[in-house]
């Protein structure tokens, strides 16, 4: 479990995130979804201890984050970031392989290598195996970034998947299957925290989400609980209607008309 | 699968390094056969009670082409190891100690000894004075290496062209205090300071050997496995750090084990430039980039192409000899324009 305890951070007098409190389980998603420049990445960080809160703290399957040893933190949970860059040209393989670094010293052992080939499997990018990064589209660059993230954990059964926007890129087939693929994990016994920007992917696919605005907390609960004209209308400024439909469990959230520009 | 492929590209390197090194013990003024030299070596370790080679050949090879090889492959391998680690930490294939300025600082601060160390240094030739020097040049390079880092990385990322100008900057300063130095050096101290400007194996001896091994041989050591690290900081900092490694260890890390080799190359051979551009720039483009095997690859790579830059050097206008620079940057600069090209239409210059 994911702790999150009255967590603020602020950088000068500006404050990005102010007492933040939620738990997210192994087993779950949590999706956090939010207007631009509501926190939400801002959170993340504070959750994979890339920077350390202004108050409150973080507590990482019972332990505060900073107790762990970098390497033992890497085990047990990875990280998709927003901008991923590469400096050097590797092949597909070479780059899915590197979320295997933590497992092994030296060469990598034949189970490091079976799990770059399941997760290459899982995000369908078998086929691109041998390309090098550079020569792939944006949104194959994204999977072979998930493919790294997920061969980083894919043995670590109660693990921990943090994802910052991964739909970023994605068609709309792949960003089904990526939340697919996240569902699948969560259902196995995975933790998945996951900032997302469509509303309807993050409700359909969600356990618990969690709503932000201006660095606060605005909603948190079920879809069910969370999905209604006012917290929308709240966090994003845009009115919108709710459609019932027989395949969603949650209402489908639609755009009416921009009323707050503000 | 990419295990094997790497171990046997690593031991194709090998034989050329191999070759490489019989001939350049066996090719000079004084003539060996490739059997003469395999007659002095079971000889010498008693495999063999006739000598099959002259008094005279024993000689030039032990005193005279064996520490000079040596010399070859130490600092070849200890400039293109290094080479390749700072393009690792740089996250740019274009950083290399010569352009960026890390040699130039090595020189400078080997430059100072020379003429301000005085007594010190009674004896450039002695073993202790090559101690010295060597410690003075991975200090000048430690330093600017250091200064160039904080100037071109902002916010994680390389600028490669403050990167450049920095190289370009560093390099003017240290070579005209240099300059300044002749003003004020002896005739025997000037003799020195024109040796290092130019870049040369000639100055090779047992004793030189001896004095930069250990600052080379720890490097080299070392750095092939940081070639994991290295890897995962291609992806980013914090990406890095996602991935359990401690992004300011590997930076102190390579740091100081490349200025180190650097430094101690410098010390005896002055600045060859180029070596660490075009090696491991040649291993990423048979190979692929994976820093596994282009660190240890330009190891052995390095060593063999400064080795046979050597040979050609002293054989090319027998019995005058060039400087080794003058091979290295005239096979290393068409290179680098290349790669400036490939990066201008990457757009990352």
């Amino acid at each position: 479990m994911i702790k999150v305890n009255n967590v603020s951070y602020s950088v000068g007098k500006k404050e990005i995130l102010n007492d933040v409190s939620f738990e997210a389980k192994q087993g779950e998603i949590t999706a956090i979804i939010g207007a631009n420049g509501a926190g939400k990445s801002t959170l993340l960080k504070l959750l994979c201890n890339e920077m350390p809160p202004s108050a409150g703290q973080v507590l990482f399957d019972g332990k505060g984050l900073n107790s762990y040893p970098l390497k033992e933190l890497a085990r047990r949970r990875s990280v998709l970031t927003q901008h991923n860059t590469l400096s050097l040209s590797f092949t597909v393989k070479e780059l899915v392989l590197m979320g295997r670094y933590p497992h092994f010293d030296g060469q990598p052992t034949e189970h490091d290598l079976q799990m770059v080939i399941e997760a290459m499997q899982a995000t369908g990018i078998t086929m691109m195996a041998g390309r090098t990064y550079e020569t792939l589209s944006g949104g194959e660059q994204q999977r072979v970034q998930l493919a790294r993230v997920i061969a980083q954990i894919q043995d670590i059964p109660n693990g921990w998947l943090l994802l910052d926007e991964p739909t970023n890129g994605l068609d709309l087939l792949h960003q089904q299957q990526l939340l697919i693929q996240a569902r699948a994990m969560a259902d196995k016994g995975y933790g998945v925290i996951c900032i997302l920007h469509d509303i309807n992917l993050a409700a359909a696919y969600a356990d618990q989400m969690l709503i932000l605005k201006q660095g606060k907390m605005q909603a948190l609960g079920s879809p069910n609980e969370v999905i209604n004209c006012e917290n929308i209308y709240d966090a994003f400024g845009i009115k919108v209607q709710l459609i019932q439909n027989e395949n969603f469990k949650c209402p489908l959230v639609i755009t009416t008309g921009i009323i707050n520009y503000a | 699968m990419v295990i094997k492929n790497h171990n046997y590209v690593l031991l194709g390197l090998s034989l050329l390094l191999i070759m490489v090194v019989v001939a350049s013990i066996c090719i000079g003024a004084v003539h060996i056969e490739v059997s003469q030299l395999w007659s002095m070596i079971s000889y010498h370790i008693g495999l063999s009670h006739k000598p099959g080679f002259t008094s005279q050949q024993f000689a030039v090879m032990f005193n005279l082409r064996l520490p000079r090889v040596l010399s070859g492959v130490l600092i070849g391998a200890a400039l293109a190891v290094s080479g390749s680690a700072i393009q690792g930490l740089f996250r740019n294939p274009l950083a290399e100690p010569g352009l960026i300025g890390i040699s130039s600082g090595a020189t400078l601060f080997a430059a100072l000894t020379i003429v301000f160390g005085g007594k010190l240094l009674v004896m450039v030739g002695s073993n202790y004075g090559y101690y010295l020097l060597s410690a003075a040049a991975f200090a000048g390079a430690f330093i600017t290496a250091w200064a160039v880092y904080k100037l071109a990385m902002h916010k994680g990322r390389t600028m490669i062209t403050a990167l450049l100008l920095t190289g370009i900057a560093i390099n003017a300063l240290a070579f005209s205090f240099t300059g300044l130095l002749t003003y004020i050096s002896t005739d025997e101290q000037l003799r020195n300071l024109t040796f290092w400007s130019l870049g040369s194996l000639g100055g090779s001896s047992w004793i030189s050997i001896a004095s930069i091994l250990p600052f080379i041989s720890i490097p080299l050591a070392i750095l092939p496995f940081m070639g994991k690290p290295l890897n995962a900081l291609a992806l980013g900092e914090i990406q890095a750090g996602h991935m359990g490694f401690s992004v300011n260890k590997i930076k102190r890390t390579v740091l100081i084990l490349a200025t180190m080799s650097v430094g101690a190359s410098v010390a005896v051979a002055g600045i060859i430039s180029f070596v660490g551009l075009v090696v491991p720039h040649i291993i990423r483009i048979g190979f692929g980039a994976d820093n596994r095997l282009v660190i240890p690859g330009s190891a052995i790579l390095g060593a063999a192409m400064l080795t046979l830059a050597d040979l050609v050097s002293r054989t090319i206008v027998a019995p005058a000899e060039l400087p080794i620079g003058i091979v290295t940057a005239l096979a290393g600069s068409p290179v680098f324009i290349y790669m400036i090209s490939i990066q201008i239409k990457k757009q990352q210059v």
